[in-house]
């Protein structure tokens, strides 16, 4: 096993360097290649490029680019997409050239046109179910908390995904945990997303293009998570001429420059975000606060290289972090996420083309009295992948892959400042070295007109590697200190234990007619790595733990029932989806856990089952002076944790929410735009309070009443609801100004709504119950915005 | 954690957007519970039992006592001490109980309608002595990495003692100021294992941090008792459990869960019983808050 590693690896340099070797030569067509964005900057996803004398054309990625290729001759190029003016070039074609598109806005004239190939007409015609999209345009429209436009947040307001409250960190996607989401940023993943405690997000909103969100029916060509893939795109720069946005809010300021490098070949962007209410602490009497510090701030950059017609060359990188740092250092907390990843797209034909990509992900924080003790804690990831798209004809498109993740660990060390050394001594917890690996192949095949089938087949393998101890508890007894029996000694590279699986993907696709289709897909997924987490709230000191020699990965088997309408000329899209989600050795917690640097946290995890089933409704228009959409999602996620054992079982081995559940959840968003330069959003969300447990009673022992806590999760908060509201005023001329200002005045929870995080039960020797209702939005929040772009 | 949970309030508070209020919740009556509290300690000749039944939240006060009950401590080598009730639900054993170190001892009640409880055998551990003790003020604190306005105007106990080497000892300290019994500490290391401290001299003291300790100014020239109790490794998480349910609830709390109890019905195993039979030794070191013992800046950390 120790030769696993090296030769994992050689699998994947021997790909890349295949790859190379067919790079080399098997383009026959020259080629027009380029990028479509819209007058803002931002790209413009799935655009149409078609010759409007052969009639053939293509789409454009994700990112704006497209690559079309032809033999010599004269072309006449229309790209179009909805909601923007068509734009049309003529090429005599003869060598290979680049064409970047600026598509201007046409949403006055959009409700007279015929919409051709629109959202709507993809969604009924595509096996994609269970995901949904945003624009960073979609994104900026909704009303945002201290006027920070947030990617997170955003998708917080889509059917299926919740939030245990406000400022919490992640999100719930399907009944998933927090940690149950893979969160990719130009296919770099991210360990933690948010910046202060949740009520940021790591994503600053000029650096991002747009985003995907599956729920479920993943594509085999993501695993490590089993319930959703967060699949977001950093903006690429223009190639043509430097561009400058930003904003300047009540806490926050960004600033994004970008431009090219070598005009139509290289471009950059870098953006830089930072928060100052520390600034404000300079004025207080108090010393201490004076010398405080309380801030987040991110870098985003990304490089594009268009080498030739076949190969792009992209590099993304992110730096961010939050800093705490009181009175003076004396106190010290910090944390943030750092990731690098250098991407390859390779055309090496018309049909054949791959995006390969090396990244490097880290997460790290440290905690500290500066005279006392230090504790840190770091997880970081290297990982190769390689994704190819194989169109083998009109009813096949295969896609194949590999990928592999280097995971290391070091989930905690603690120890004491300089004049404590012999006070007590390091604390470490064991790090952890794992590998995982996987590869899949799938194929889209089109059976009928009116059947597709998507069928894909990944299979992932794990190694968990020493050096490590693992202690050996007595057969037919519960892991704690007292059934400790032995500890085995697994030196560096000996592998601890294995797991492999098969992650089985289906989606079928059956086009009722031209403006209805029916959806069935099932995924199963493995994931190896789980958050350790026994707080309501997700929190920064929270580490990650590798499945192990006693900890098995969390598996998953999702099936969903869709059906999808366009409604109104396809103007709007109706989709309701169905789903039931079943979870096997979903991490759990003993009662009482204590998980805080503990050197075998074995004997306080459980592994529990879960199931989830829910239905997802959604009326959702796009363009227009008037869109937005109105979701509805009724839902259920539960966990079982049943043992021979009793410290090993909860609720006495019966079914207890999981404390994410909401059962109703209700969203409506809505933007309307009342003039070229005047525009109004809304928002409305309303959802049962999640799932908590009350006492059932009270008692007294060693001086002091204690509320008894029984079932877990058997009783809920008060419903949460929210009305956010927001305008934004256009500079004059807008469209044609060089310079673009607009300034948005946001209103966030607008009737001051009361929202309760948590109950703390307190005065417990009164004849009621009395609860500390805490709120982290207990008031009204307006906040005004300046944005620019030039 | 408290001070990430006293860093985020700031974080909040410094938004101005968060805040509490008190509301009441509608919980519904559920069975009565038998209440142990049953801390029983070798250096006393008055060791008290009570015993009651748990309080629903319909009810004022929490004043049910078990009575009429049996109660008796007991083990395999033939030892057993029989306690009386002295008022209604406090069952009393008024001499010294003798207890040898290292044994097992086990709790046992018959209620009055005969139902039969006992305890899990919870062994008896010897402890170690205080050295000494000392005042720190808050302006040390502040010197020793604390921030500045984090303790309150007073002084906080500390005490110098020598953790057993070569097995992980659990430790719980009360406070006493002129008699009066303060309670639990409750600080970075008031509950300590030997990952921390496993046979170390202990030079600067254990804080006893609570936040009800902190002796005010005035105090100066009160009596001051610290009693260093050696506990079981279960009873030191059951007093953990406790505190987490005091604090439970909060948006980065662990989430609040039943506190096992070692004593269970004979009869029927899946009955909730509340409280616990705990077992220590226990030394104690006295003095009055003088100024030779107040620690006011960092300085004394030069001190050989």
């Amino acid at each position: 096993m120790l030769n696993e590693v090296p030769m994992i690896k050689q699998v994947v340099l021997t790909t890349l360097s295949l790859l190379v070797f067919f790079s080399s030569g098997l383009a026959q067509n020259f080629a027009i290649s380029g990028v479509v964005k819209d007058a803002d900057g931002y790209e413009v996803a799935y655009a149409s490029v078609k010759d409007t004398i052969s009639k053939k054309g293509t789409y454009t990625n994700e990112d704006g680019s497209y690559i079309f290729n032809a033999p010599a001759g004269k072309y006449v190029l229309e790209f179009q997409s909805l909601g923007y003016a068509p734009s049309y070039r003529v090429v005599f074609l003869s060598a290979n050239t680049t064409i970047n598109i600026v598509l201007e806005a046409q949403a006055l004239e959009l409700e007279e046109v015929v919409i051709e190939n629109n959202e709507v007409e993809q969604k009924l015609n595509s096996t994609e179910m269970s995901t949904e999209e945003l624009t960073v345009e979609e994104i900026k429209k909704i009303p945002a908390f201290l006027g920070e436009p947030d990617v997170i947040k955003s998708i917080q307001l889509l059917p299926g995904v919740t939030t245990v409250g406000e400022g919490a960190t992640g999100f719930n996607v399907r009944g998933g945990n927090i940690d149950q989401n893979l969160i990719l940023a130009d296919n770099a993943s991210i360990y933690s997303s948010s910046h202060l405690f949740g009520f940021f997000s790591v994503f600053n909103p000029d650096a991002v293009s747009d985003l995907k969100l599956y729920k479920g029916s993943i594509p085999a060509r993501f695993g490590e998570r089993v319930s959703s893939v967060l699949d977001v795109h950093q903006r690429t720069g223009d190639f043509e001429r430097y561009t400058l946005d930003g904003g300047i809010g009540v806490v926050s300021s960004r600033l994004t420059v970008g431009g090219p490098i070598i005009k139509d070949k290289a471009s950059f962007t870098l953006s830089g975000r930072r928060t100052y209410v520390d600034q404000f602490f300079r004025f207080s009497p108090d010393e201490a606060v004076q010398n405080t510090d309380a801030f987040f701030y991110d870098l985003n950059t990304k490089l594009s290289y268009i080498v030739n017609e076949n190969n792009v060359l992209t590099f993304t990188g992110y730096l961010g972090r939050d800093e705490f740092n009181l009175d003076n250092e004396s106190f010290v907390f910090n944390w943030g996420n750092r990731f690098g990843v250098v991407n390859w797209e390779h055309k090496f034909n018309d049909k054949l083309k791959v995006n390969s990509s090396i990244s490097h992900t880290n997460y790290d924080y440290t905690l500290g009295f500066a005279s006392f003790f230090n504790w840190t804690s770091q997880i970081s990831t290297l990982t190769e992948k390689a994704d190819f798209v194989y169109e083998a004809n009109e009813k096949h498109t295969l896609g194949f892959g590999i990928n592999n993740n280097n995971h290391h660990f070091r989930p905690g060390f603690a120890s004491p400042a300089e004049d404590f050394e012999d006070s007590f001594e390091d604390v470490i917890v064991p790090q952890e070295w794992s590998m995982e690996n996987g590869v899949y192949l799938q194929d889209e095949m089109k059976v009928t007109d009116k059947l597709t089938v998507l069928a894909g087949l990944r299979f992932s393998f794990y190694n968990s590697f020493g050096q490590a101890d693992e202690v050996v508890y007595e057969d037919n007894a519960p892991k704690n200190a007292g059934t400790a029996i032995d500890t085995l000694r697994f030196n560096r590279n000996e592998v601890t234990a294995t797991y492999a699986g098969l992650e089985p993907r289906f989606s079928f696709l059956y086009k009722i007619d031209s403006l209805s289709s029916l959806k069935f897909g099932y995924n199963r997924n493995l994931q190896y790595l789980q958050l350790v987490s026994n707080t309501t709230s997700g929190f920064p000191l929270d580490v990650w733990k590798a499945a192990d020699y006693h900890s098995k990965p969390l598996k998953s088997n999702q099936f969903a029932v869709g059906y999808v309408r366009g409604l109104f000329n396809n103007q709007i899209e109706l989709t309701a989806e169905t789903y039931f989600k079943v979870l096997r050795d979903v991490q759990d917690y003993k009662n009482n856990a204590d998980l805080f640097l503990n050197t075998t946290l074995e004997t306080e995890l459980l592994e529990a089952r879960g199931r989830s089933y829910g239905l997802e409704l959604m009326l959702r228009k796009r363009k227009g002076k008037f869109n937005g959409w109105l979701s509805y999602t009724l839902s259920r996620t539960e966990l079982l944790t049943k043992s021979e054992f009793e410290e090993e079982t909860i609720n006495n081995g019966n079914w207890y929410k999981a404390s994410w559940h909401k059962p109703h959840d209700v969203t409506f968003v809505a933007s309307y735009d009342f003039t070229k330069r005047f525009s109004s959003s809304l928002n409305f969300v309303y959802a049962t309070g999640r799932a908590i447990t009350f006492p059932d009673s009270r008692y007294e022992i060693l001086g002091v009443v204690i509320p008894n806590y029984s079932t877990r999760n058997a009783d809920r908060l008060s419903d949460y609801h929210r009305l956010d509201l927001s305008a934004t005023l256009k500079s004059k001329n807008y469209d044609t100004k060089k310079w673009k200002g607009s300034w948005v005045l946001s209103i966030y929870n607008v009737y001051a709504r009361r929202n309760a995080f948590s109950y703390t039960f307190s005065n417990l020797g009164e004849g009621s119950a009395q609860a500390e209702r805490l709120s982290l939005l207990g008031t009204i929040l307006p906040s005004i915005t300046y944005n620019f772009k030039f | 954690m408290k001070y990430v949970n006293i860093l985020i309030s700031i974080a909040f508070v410094s938004l101005f957007i968060s805040c509490q209020d008190e509301i009441t919740v509608d919980i519904p009556d559920s069975d009565k519970k038998l209440v142990v509290d049953a801390w029983i300690r070798a250096d006393t000749n008055l060791n008290v039992v009570r015993l009651s039944r748990s309080a629903n939240f319909s009810e004022n006060g929490l004043d049910f006592p078990e009575t009429n009950a049996q109660v008796f401590i007991a083990n395999e080598n033939g030892f057993r001490i029989d306690f009386v009730e002295d008022s209604a639900g406090k069952y009393i054993y008024e001499q010294n109980p003798n207890f040898v170190v290292n044994e097992f001892y086990e709790m046992n009640i018959v209620t009055n309608d005969g139902v039969s409880f006992k305890s899990s055998p919870e062994q008896f551990l010897e402890v170690q002595k205080i050295d000494g003790l000392l005042f720190f003020t808050p302006n040390f604190l502040a010197d020793f990495g604390f921030p500045d306005g984090f303790f309150g105007e007073g002084v906080y106990p500390s005490i110098t003692t020598v953790e057993k080497p070569g097995k992980g000892d659990f430790y719980a300290w009360k406070i006493f100021i002129n008699g009066e019994d303060l309670g639990i500490g409750n600080n970075l290391f008031t509950q300590t294992d030997q990952t921390f401290v496993d046979g170390a001299t202990i030079p600067y003291g254990v804080f006893i941090w609570a936040d009800s300790v902190g002796i005010d100014e005035a105090g100066r020239g009160d009596t001051v008792t610290i009693e260093q109790m050696s506990i079981s490794e279960d009873s030191f998480d059951f007093i953990n459990a406790v505190n987490s349910q005091l604090n439970g609830g909060g948006p980065f709390s662990t989430p609040p869960a039943p506190v096992k109890s070692n004593v269970f019905r004979e009869d029927n195993l899946d009955e909730v019983v509340l409280g616990r039979f705990i077992l220590s030794d226990s030394e104690k070191k006295t003095e009055i808050v003088r100024p030779e013992l107040v620690v006011d800046n960092i300085d004394f950390l030069s001190i050989p």
